[in-house]
């Protein structure tokens, strides 16, 4: 087998609070090719962000640690380096773009100051002309008019969208391999939303890069990428091709995030599916599978027994006893709306978009 | 670019006119504050009751009023204020009540270096001493050094400077010789009195160093630079202190101003000729001429370093620069 | 990184110049010391020579005291005796007080009249610091210049009253010119002094008078005695230097009159110390030979050092007769038994001893080192007094107070008025008020007096406008007892301190005996004339002695013949040798 350009293997992380550990990523597995998109959906609190900071050791080691598995980066184990090794990895072989932009930037540092910074550091031999000249022509790759002159200027003079495309253009200034994304236009209008994705796809197609994609929202999910992995609880409860989760979703999670989205074709009236309940506390993970206080198909083993990665399909799995042969073959209907209805119209917004039609994603 | 050069291409830049009414708007604006601040004083001191001849020796009514006459205070009170006002934009402050021939300019003149040097030296040893506590208590949160130095914070703010100055006093040039016990004599005698006078800025830049430091902690941009592979030092260097540091400035002006005035204490117990004790005798003996020279002198100097803290601010800070 | 390299820079450079340029006030003078101006070029010449002995062996030529700085060197507006301090030493005097006897110096001769008012003085031939010849008209300038009514001196009272040159009160008041003041040079050698009636205290010689050149005067304006540059120097010293409550530096004068036989210190520093403790650091390391006035707390540390010199103040409690308005307490206060079951009530040496380590208890009026029959007797021992013993006596004080009710009329203590008792706000008057007052209270059982604090100012303001019952107040004495004695005359300078005719006391066999004083030239008749009127103001005066001041000077053992006198008000350094 070709060897993934990133893998995670069982990895687990803690947090050693005052009040106690916090187990906030549970054995999640999963890989990343050059030049494909993942997605990462999930609630608030699931673990998602937890997972891709830790892959670039971004939170600091106490109170986070890694207490389990590996994640191999080109062949290497990330999880055996020191921080100092980590930092010759960190914008250089993988960057991050965060949710806020406004925030994640240095508010007192003109933006070509930063971006310099981040070439300079990677690449001790390049004089200050050549960061700048770099610099600025990465703002312009991002979509920037007058990259000049925002190179000059300091956060707080730009708009939201204008912000996000300068973390992307900090994000490629030393041409990364992997491009982790937290929610990259969650705070955006759906306007400038749309661009940003837009972007993003560009400049995959153009270096080759591999993107995580980390997002609550399955528009975007939908937009982006090939393969999508759903996390509950610190697991991944399924993952697969986006095709395989959008239109075969095995996992009563995914059913309900599925269900859980407003259509834009039905009449205003209908109300929202909510999934009832909130996810476990994590001090104290359950025993048995993390969803099935809230699973309407929940079955006494769900509880005491944690299930595992069941085959659905090549490169399709899910974590649900419903697919282990001696649950029988009762899988009901999603509560609220009809599993064939919902993959209809998710067949329906893909081609629509396809055909790059209104950009209401 | 250093931060002097900064600032001066920044105002002869064309774009900066209005900046360069704004300085000149503030400048009028001290100008008229100065100008109340005389004005008031001028008449509450005159309210205030006693007189300046007032003393445990004997006096009958007659001598008294005979010397008000010499100094000029049996005259009508607009009208010393005007004579007052007249003398102080030729620049002379007039002469002391209490001490016969002694001019309040030369006064000023021969005692405000030593306390402004007094007070520098405190401030250039303080001020960045605190500042680099405060980032290793916050750096170290938890740690020994970090409960070290807050016990020291709380002990250079709750015992009072003359108590610490005189045990250090004792300690150091009494018992073991190393250093002058008082006078101004040479960059020795001078040792002493500077690190006691700076104890109370040490603590308190330390202190509140130490928490903006750990509010930044909290800060994305701090995540950002991680991500881009940044080393530590650099990160709590460029990035942190230079975001951290922004609301200490706001105080600084005052600060600064206040220490030039020199300290009472500090100067009495080391024998230092400095302006701390004329301000504290020329109110207590309503020495007029002292008091008046005394606080303009100061109200100038609060009233500048204010000004160009302000515009410092805008400097150091480019989310608050003036459009 | 380049920013941090820049601010290094500066800190570096910063450090830098404190360490060279600072403002810092003068090194010790290393040169031996420089005599006068004229000879400054030679001496720093040889200086290189001499100052290397001066450092390696003994400091002989050179004597640091501690004590406070005078507030101005302008003559006219001088009133504290600290002044006069530098005065003695850098001013030639006609008659120079050595221990309370005065030696004549610029005087060469005097006469007296047969009227004895008329004192003609015979001047030696003497020069300014800068050789300019010294007239009797600098002499005569200086009294004349305290009196001038357009000068404001605060000093005219004190020289009218102790001296009553003729026609000083009417210039003073405006009254005629100076030429009619008794106070005249009749050539440039000879300078006359005459009195309105004759005064048995003044013999001719007890007087300070120290030359002031008129023109000088005119020239520095407000400026005069400002700074060193504002002063003119003519006596055993110049002063060389001040620096404002640092220290002042005294070379010794070649051109002075007696500079061979007097004065042989060569370099003279007072350095100003602020802080008692500081001080004592100072001395006990060396770099002080003595302290002026060692504070209280210290004294026991540096017991071995001490030099004692009582001053001939009074510190008491003052009755205010006329109860400010109100009957009752005039009744009372003026109440000659209530006054002595306060005096009687006090253990005077229990209470200085607790509360002011800086005083002594009296309880007399003349005490210490004034002087008596004859020159060199002491008053207390010719003559007694009958008063208070200095630790009270609780039960006659609980006899006169019942005495006092009896009289007035009142059953119990607590039928008295409310009496208030005003003091300064400072520590040490406080600390004594509270001691009274507790006293008072344990002894005699009162509970009537509140203690009134107030800033210095308004404490005096409130005194001088009789707004108080009981005042804690503190009179300076004189050199001999006229000057105490003449305060309490009827209209006397204390009695009646608004000068408008509310006497506290008014005693006629006190006012004949005082007048008497003046023209009894028969010194131990004139003395005993004031040990009778001690009595009556004892007995009878509104005023209960408590203490006066002492001063405690530390001076080191290598020091012989320091002279510290109150009366002369001078550090008297005429014999004084250091050897180290």
């Amino acid at each position: 087998m070709n060897e993934h350009l990133l893998e995670v293997n069982g990895l687990h992380v803690s947090f050693d609070t005052y009040a106690g550990e916090v187990k906030a990523v549970r054995g999640v597995d999963f890989y990343l090719d050059g030049g494909e998109t993942l997605a990462i959906v999930g609630e608030s609190g699931c673990g998602k962000s937890v997972t891709v900071q830790t892959i670039m050791r971004l939170n600091p080691e106490p109170p986070a640690a890694i207490r389990g598995g590996s994640i191999l980066y080109k062949g290497e184990d990330l999880t055996k380096k020191t921080d100092k090794e980590m930092r010759a990895y960190r914008g250089k072989e993988f960057s991050m773009i965060f949710q806020d932009a406004m925030t994640s930037l240095n508010p007192v540092s003109r933006i070509g100051r930063q971006m310099s910074e981040a070439i300079r550091i990677h690449e001790k031999d390049v004089t200050r002309e050549e960061a700048k000249a770099r610099a600025i022509e990465m703002l312009g790759k991002v979509g920037l008019s007058n990259p000049e002159t925002v190179y000059r200027r300091y956060p707080h003079t730009l708009s939201g969208g204008q912000r996000q495309r300068v973390m992307i253009a900090m994000a490629l200034c030393c041409h990364p391999s992997i491009l982790l994304a937290d929610e990259p236009t969650t705070a955006l209008d759906v306007t400038t939303q749309a661009q940003i994705l837009k972007l993003m796809k560009d400049i995959q197609k153009d270096t080759g890069c591999g993107i995580i994609l980390i997002t609550h929202n399955l528009g975007v999910v939908a937009r982006m990428a090939e393969r999508v992995a759903v996390m509950y609880a610190g697991q991944i409860v399924e993952k697969g091709a986006l095709s395989d989760i959008f239109y075969h979703p095995k996992h009563p999670y995914t059913w309900g995030l599925l269900g859980s989205m407003p259509d834009m074709q039905e009449s205003r009236s209908t109300r929202l599916t909510a999934i009832p309940g909130s996810p476990p506390d994590l001090f104290a993970p359950p025993k048995g599978c993390g969803f099935a206080p809230r699973c309407p198909y929940c079955m006494e083993v769900c509880l005491s027994h944690a299930p595992g990665e069941t085959p659905v399909a090549p490169g399709h799995t899910s974590r649900c006893w419903l697919l282990d042969e001696r649950a029988g073959n009762h899988v009901k209907p999603p509560v609220g709306r009809d599993a064939e209805l919902v993959t209809e119209e998710m067949k329906a917004y893909r081609e629509s978009i396809a055909e790059g039609g209104k950009e209401n994603v | 670019m250093p931060l002097s050069l900064h600032s001066a291409f920044f105002i002869c830049n064309k774009e900066m006119i209005p900046l360069r009414k704004y300085i000149l708007k503030r400048l009028l604006i001290s100008v008229v504050t100065i100008w109340l601040i005389v004005t008031a004083c001028f008449f509450l001191l005159r309210l205030l009751p006693g007189n300046p001849f007032a003393s445990t020796t004997l006096m009958t009514q007659d001598t008294l009023d005979r010397m008000m006459a010499y100094y000029g205070l049996d005259r009508p009170l607009w009208e010393q204020y005007v004579t007052y006002l007249k003398n102080l934009l030729h620049g002379d402050f007039g002469y002391s009540l209490k001490y016969a021939g002694r001019s309040v300019n030369y006064v000023i003149a021969t005692t405000f270096p030593i306390s402004a040097q007094l007070g520098l030296q405190a401030l250039t040893f303080g001020i960045p001493m605190g500042l680099l506590l405060g980032i290793i208590a916050a750096k170290r949160r938890g740690h020994a050094s970090d409960r070290a130095i807050n016990v020291f914070i709380i002990v250079c703010t709750a015992v009072p400077t003359f108590i610490i100055a005189a045990l250090l006093q004792y300690l150091l040039s009494v018992k073991l010789g190393l250093l002058p016990v008082a006078q101004w004599k040479s960059f020795k005698h001078t040792i002493l009195p500077t690190l006691c006078l700076s104890l109370g800025t040490v603590s308190g830049y330390a202190r509140s160093m130490r928490t903006l430091m750990l509010e930044v902690d909290r800060q994305d941009y701090l995540k950002t630079a991680k991500a881009k592979g940044l080393g530590n030092v650099r990160i709590v260097v460029f990035h942190q202190i230079r975001n951290a540091i922004i609301p200490m400035i706001t105080g600084i002006g005052t600060e600064i101003a206040g220490m030039l005035m020199g300290s009472y204490v500090i100067e009495k117990i080391f024998s230092i000729p400095g302006m701390g004790a004329y301000f504290v005798t020329s109110i207590q003996g309503l020495d007029y001429t002292m008091v008046m020279g005394l606080v303009i002198f100061q109200a100038v100097i609060v009233v500048a370093a204010n000004f160009i803290v302000d515009l410092l601010y805008g400097v150091v800070d480019p989310r608050i620069r003036v459009a | 990184m380049k920013k941090l390299t820049v601010f290094a820079l500066a800190a570096a450079l910063a450090a830098a110049s404190f360490a060279s340029c600072g403002t810092y006030t003068d090194t010790d003078s290393s040169s031996a010391g420089s005599s006068s101006e004229a000879s400054a070029s030679e001496s720093s010449a040889e200086s290189g020579e001499a100052s290397s002995e001066e450092t390696s062996g003994s400091t002989a030529d050179e004597f640091t005291i501690i004590a406070t700085q005078p507030n101005t060197l302008n003559m006219i507006q001088s009133t504290s005796n600290l002044d006069n301090y530098a005065f003695y030493l850098t001013q030639e005097m006609l008659f120079r007080p050595y221990d309370g006897v005065y030696q004549p110096e610029v005087v060469d001769t005097w006469e007296v009249d047969d009227t004895n008012t008329v004192f003609t003085y015979h001047l030696k031939e003497t020069t300014w610091s800068d050789g300019t010849p010294i007239t009797a008209e600098d002499f005569a300038y200086y009294l004349t210049a305290q009196l001038d009514p357009n000068n404001g001196s605060a000093n005219a009272a004190f020289l009218i009253d102790t001296y009553g040159f003729l026609n000083a009160e009417a210039y003073n008041n405006g009254e005629c010119d100076v030429s009619e003041v008794g106070i005249k040079a009749l050539d440039d050698y000879t300078l006359e002094l005459t009195l309105e009636t004759p005064n048995a205290d003044f013999d001719g010689t007890n007087i300070k008078v120290y030359p002031l050149d008129a023109d000088f005067v005119a020239e520095q304006g407000e400026a005069l005695g400002g700074t060193v540059d504002n002063y003119m120097s003519s006596g055993p010293y110049v002063l060389s230097e001040w620096v404002y409550d640092s220290y002042l530096t005294y070379t010794k004068n070649d051109k002075w009159l007696n500079s061979d036989s007097q004065y042989p210190v060569e370099t003279v520093k007072m350095i100003q110390a602020t802080d008692a403790n500081t001080s004592t650091s100072m001395f006990e390391g060396g770099e002080a030979d003595a302290i002026l006035t060692v504070g209280n707390d210290y004294l026991d540390i540096l017991s071995d050092y001490l030099v004692e010199d009582v001053f001939s103040g009074t510190k008491g409690v003052q009755f205010n007769t006329y109860g400010q308005g109100d009957e009752a307490k005039a009744a009372l206060l003026s109440n000659k038994n209530f006054r002595m079951a306060m005096s009687y009530a006090l253990d005077r040496e229990a209470i200085v001893a607790a509360v002011d380590r800086s005083g002594i208890a009296i309880n007399r009026y003349n005490y210490g080192d004034m002087a008596g029959k004859e020159v060199d007797s002491k008053f207390a021992d010719d003559f007694s007094v009958e008063t208070v013993p200095m630790n009270g006596d609780a039960d006659k004080a609980k006899e006169y107070l019942q005495a006092a009710l009896d009289e007035l009329g009142y059953a119990s203590v607590d039928e008295l008025p409310a009496l208030s008792y005003l003091t300064f706000e400072n520590d040490s008057y406080r600390l004594m008020a509270e001691t009274l007052v507790d006293q008072w209270k344990q002894v005699l059982g009162l509970t009537n007096i509140t203690i009134d604090l107030k800033p210095i100012p308004d404490a005096i303001q409130s005194m001088m406008s009789y707004q108080y019952d009981l005042y804690y107040t503190s009179l300076s004495g004189g050199e001999t007892p006229s000057t105490f004695a003449k305060y309490w005359i009827t209209g006397g300078a204390v009695n009646d301190v608004t000068g408008s005719g509310m006497s506290l006391f008014s005693n006629e066999e006190y006012d004949s005996l005082i007048k008497s004083t003046s023209t009894e030239f028969d010194r131990a008749k004139r003395m005993e004339d004031y040990a009778k009127a001690e009595q009556i103001f004892i007995d009878e005066g509104p005023l209960i002695p408590i203490e006066t001041g002492v001063n405690y000077a530390a001076v080191a053992d290598y020091v012989d013949g320091f002279v510290y006198n109150s009366f002369d008000d001078a550090i008297e350094l005429d014999h004084l040798s250091v050897n180290k």
